[in-house]
């Protein structure tokens, strides 16, 4: 059976529990699925699809709460969410940019929803083009967007972005299991790195916490900004000039989510960088602008459809959420892989309506009840805070099922952001190369290994080079937009 | 510097055409470029703010008039905080999540909203409004997280 | 008063045997990490197949962590010996330490052994079907044939398809000699997933993974491009027939002719009390006896081969004693990529 009651109730439960667990920083889609995938022995392939599936959606889709309420990522990709999505918030439209968000997410699911259903086989041939060079550069050229969200402090923030890089790369390479970067002492702590959630969680959370307890917690006046007499209201004519935006991010959502082994957090800061790049208003990205909000929340829920491409036709998830759905696949006793599609056509629509059940489903959990939970904003930071410090901890140590060297990195990194703004290093930057840094060298490595330390590849396979044009006339553009403000502040003196 | 790293730098870098990463020495290659872009770019930055510094006339470091803290800096809030924060770490190894988090919410809740009822600058008595909510949200809060992630999740909380 | 006495310390032996008799893990919750990343690999598949049941007859509830082999490694390092902590993992348990990729402590000295709860036979070596050979002998014809040829060949450092490959080598290199020998190259990979997209994108010539879980890409229907084809198993599969076997080759493992296949054990950490490992043998018992775990694992299929503890100790150490001379005989990896 392809859809019935108990399908539409457990997407319900799925996408539900799926919104709670991205909307908590630290906890994410891939954890949802990962504490629910046993319990799927009990339902059948179909039922199962439905819970986790809505489990994915909701998963992804309610990272962007915290991250326009309170500026806190609740996923990492929401982390580009925060940039335009908080001030908003700040100007007291944050009901009116959740609403956005939420309706971009839909819009976004459904078009990797089509292209899935109509192009899988197609899109999986484009994926196979894509080699470990390929996947490195383009890495390289999303690890790019960091200058582009740099200006005014350039070196500052490639810095900040290699530093992020080498946090990363602290501990022990996987591999080939031999330590690097250690600090004496750490090795046991230390054996797999620090993981992304902790390190996210303070950077974000604990560094804000920090400066606010600087002011003492203030309960000030912005904090009282009504979201509903004063502001502007969500209304659907607002998307009309995103049109071009919502379809370009969106297909880079599903091209990123189409390659595997690259994440959501990649899709995300493409899509943004990108956004700003052909906007006609650049500068106005990160002062809370429809644009990058609506840019980052549509790439990351297109990258829903996209990731499930390579699952079902090559039998490899294109990120790590999917891989998790892999082990449903197997405790069914199904295999994915090649021939998937065509012997097992009814679980292949049921995947199909699953998505489709689920994107729609997201929206109505999260759109109408939005009004209340917005309200978090005028709860005293004073109030509001201390709770956030508890999600956080329960976020950081639940992210490897109970280690609390996770909770001790989480401060360490959220000391580490506190230091980085007294000396003007953006945090941002810093987070997007310790999130791209680990696919970064792991393709290097894996690009070398089949060039036999050659490297040709790097500059003669035509997908290289495509990518190598579009990484120099990003960095160009980049470096002339800095040299234009340079000129306009000498010319204003 | 150990003279095996140091030789296994070597062997991955300098032995003829190319890279080629081996099992003993794979893991130094991205760390090496990695420090050595970080070397190049803490040059540059260092640069950029002497050119700066020598035109505006403002010391290379800048000591006199530093202001670290931001205006209206609260010192024993802010100290307080940490001291709370790292004491709720140290605590939940050993009070566990539900003890740990009520004892130190609560004392969170009344660092920042001190129930106290204040008339020119002197505590007149206790503000039992604000008392009781600071316990409602000190008690509620985790519990209600272990119920929901600790007991029906099956999440492990510390 | 001496009746009173000694009817005093009848209650407290009897109160003392009873508590000693309560159980260790009833109405507990037990953590079980696996040496693997994946919750689609077959360490996964088994230990949740055989947590299903066991959480029945242990009465406990039991959670399995894809924590990853130096996670695993570590948390038996540092957790509490009160049996409530357990590593279930394969191999590459002591293939790890064999082979240098983990220190001597880490060797199943510092671990109390446990029972053994089931047997993957899957394990395997593919390569391409348009690959100009089709069995592992063939392939060392073929690079004989073509001495400026090479076969890359995609392993996970002290893991199984490291002694895989050691085997062989040394084979290779007794029956073929040194050059062919060295015509083969070693590539270090982590994942299935990775393992796959090499091959596709002719990165590497053979690959070894599990019969179960890349059967899929051997079958008619499969596009040529990504079509592989079995050219080596380790050992029979109840139930499967007509693949080339490595016994076949007259490829051998300490002068038998080859046969591996994976053993599960649960490993915990050092100091457990026996009791708790008892415990654990008695519900294992129980679990191998389940005509309905019996099937699961057959759907699977790994063998359910429970061995109660003291016996799969001494099963493990004979097994790791036979695979030291294949790894002392092979060269470094180094020297090898």
């Amino acid at each position: 059976m392809v859809i019935g009651v108990t399908h539409v109730l457990l997407a319900l439960f799925g996408v539900a529990v799926g919104i709670v667990f991205g909307a908590v920083p630290g906890m994410t889609a891939t954890m949802a699925l990962a504490v629910f995938l046993p319990l799927t022995y009990a339902f059948d392939m179909a039922e199962s699809l439905y819970l986790l599936l809505g489990l994915y959606v909701g998963g992804i889709s309610g990272g962007l709460i915290p991250a326009i309420l309170i500026n806190i990522p609740g996923t990492p990709s929401s982390l580009t969410t925060t940039f335009d999505g908080y001030p908003m918030a700040k100007r007291g439209e944050g009901e009116r940019a959740l609403k956005l968000g939420i309706t971009v997410s839909l819009i976004g699911g459904l078009i990797s929803l089509v292209f899935l259903a109509v192009l899988t086989p197609q899109l999986a041939l484009l994926a196979r083009q894509f080699s470990a060079v390929e996947k490195f550069l383009i890495i390289f050229f999303a690890m790019t967007v960091i200058a582009a969200l740099s200006k005014g402090a350039l070196a500052k923030g490639i810095f900040a972005g290699f530093a992020g890089v080498l946090i990363k790369l602290m501990g022990y390479m996987a591999t080939n299991n031999k330590p690097r970067l250690l600090i004496p002492g750490t090795e046991s702590v230390l054996r797999s790195g620090f993981q992304l959630l902790p390190v996210l969680i303070g950077l974000f959370a604990i560094a804000t916490l920090f400066k606010e307890a600087e002011t003492g917690m203030k309960y000030s006046k912005s904090d009282m900004v009504e979201t509903s007499k004063d502001a502007p209201k969500f209304k659907v004519s607002q998307l009309r000039g995103q049109g071009v935006n919502i379809i370009r991010s969106s297909l880079l959502g599903l091209f990123m989510g189409i390659l595997p082994g690259v994440g959501g957090s990649a899709a995300s800061l493409m899509a943004y960088s990108q956004a700003k790049t052909w906007s006609k208003h650049p500068e106005k990205f990160g002062s809370g602008i429809d644009d990058g909000l609506v840019a980052s929340e549509s790439s990351n829920n297109a990258l829903t459809g996209g990731a499930l491409i390579p699952l079902l036709s090559l039998g490899i998830p294109g990120d790590s959420t999917t891989a998790v759905l892999v082990g449903a696949f197997m405790l069914q006793g199904l295999q994915v892989g090649p021939l998937f599609i065509t012997e097992n056509p009814e679980i292949w629509t049921s995947i199909l309506v699953a998505l489709l059940v689920c994107n729609l489903l997201m929206f109505l959990v999260m759109y109408y009840p939005i009004k209340w939970i917005a309200k978090i904003v005028q709860i005293p930071k004073g109030r509001l805070y201390p709770v956030i410090l508890m999600m956080c901890v329960v976020g950081a140590f639940c992210c490897r099922s109970g280690v609390m060297f996770d909770v001790w990195a989480m401060l360490i990194f959220g000391v580490l952001a506190y230091f980085m703004g007294k000396f003007k290093f953006p945090t941002a930057p810093f987070l997007i190369g310790f999130i791209l840094g680990g696919d970064l060298e792991q393709y290097f490595i894996e690009a070398l290994q089949g060039s036999r330390g050659s490297f040709e590849p790097f500059f003669t396979r035509p997908g290289a080079i495509i990518i190598w044009v579009c990484i120099i006339a990003s960095m160009a553009y980049v470096v002339y937009d800095n040299m234009k403000d340079h000129k306009k502040a000498k010319a204003a003196k | 510097m150990s003279p095996e790293l140091m030789e296994q730098l070597e062997k991955l870098f300098f032995s003829g055409k190319g890279i080629q990463p081996k099992y003993s020495n794979m893991h130094l290659l991205m760390p090496t470029v990695t420090i050595a872009v970080l070397v190049l770019l803490a040059i540059i930055i260092l640069v950029q703010r002497a050119i700066r510094c020598k035109k505006t006339g403002t010391p290379f470091i800048h000591i006199k008039g530093y202001h670290f803290f931001e205006k209206g800096f609260n010192p024993f809030v802010f100290f307080v905080t940490i001291g709370l924060m790292v004491g709720y770490f140290y605590l939940l190894p050993v009070l566990h999540f539900v003890a740990a988090s009520i004892i130190i919410l609560f004392l969170l809740n009344i660092l920042y909203t001190p129930p106290f009822v204040v008339e020119d600058k002197k505590i007149k008595g206790v503000n039992w409004k604000s008392l009781l909510v600071s316990v409602a949200i000190s008690v509620v809060a985790p519990v209600f997280i272990y119920l929901v992630f600790g007991v029906a999740f099956g999440l492990t909380l510390p | 008063m001496k009746k009173l006495v000694s009817l005093l310390l009848v209650v407290v032996m009897v109160l003392g045997l009873a508590s000693a008799s309560a159980s260790v893990y009833e109405g507990q919750r037990v953590r079980v990490v696996i040496g693997s990343t994946s919750t689609s690999g077959d360490t996964y598949m088994c230990t949740e197949t055989v947590c299903r049941y066991l959480s029945k007859y242990l009465g406990a509830d039991i959670k399995v962590d894809a924590v990853g082999a130096a996670e695993a490694f570590n948390t038996m390092k540092t957790a509490k010996n009160d049996g409530l902590t357990i590593m279930s993992f394969h191999d590459m348990t002591y293939l790890s330490v064999l082979f240098g990729s983990y220190d001597e402590s880490y060797s199943l000295d510092h671990y109390v052994i446990g029972p053994r709860i089931g047997q993957n036979p899957g394990s395997c070596f593919y390569v391409r079907a348009d690959a100009p050979y089709a069995t592992m002998k063939e392939i060392a014809e073929y690079l004989k044939a073509n001495p400026e040829e090479t076969c890359v060949v995609a392993i996970e450092h002290g893991s199984v398809s490291h002694v895989g490959f050691a085997a062989y080598y040394v084979w290779v290199k007794e029956t073929y000699g040194e050059d062919v020998a060295g015509q083969f190259r070693v590539a270090l990979s982590g994942s299935t997933s990775t393992k796959l997209q090499m091959l596709w994108d002719g990165n590497i010539d053979l690959l070894f993974a599990d019969y179960s879980g890349q059967k899929q890409y051997t079958e008619e229907g499969v596009e040529a491009d990504l079509k592989l084809k079995f050219s080596g198993m380790m050992d029979d599969i109840p139930g499967v027939e007509g693949l080339p076997m490595m016994y076949e080759d007259g490829i051998t493992l300490a002068g038998e002719p080859f046969h591996f296949s994976k053993d599960f054990l649960f490993y915990l950490p050092e100091g457990t009390p026996a009791e708790v490992v008892a415990e654990l043998d008695a519900a294992m018992e129980k679990v191998a006896a389940d005509p309905e775990f019996q099937a699961a694992m057959d759907a699977l299929t790994y063998k359910n081969a429970f061995l109660p503890s003291a016996e799969a100790k001494t099963y493990i150490y004979e097994k790791s004693d036979t695979m030291k001379e294949i790894i002392d005989a092979m060269p470094s990896v180094d020297d090898m990529m």
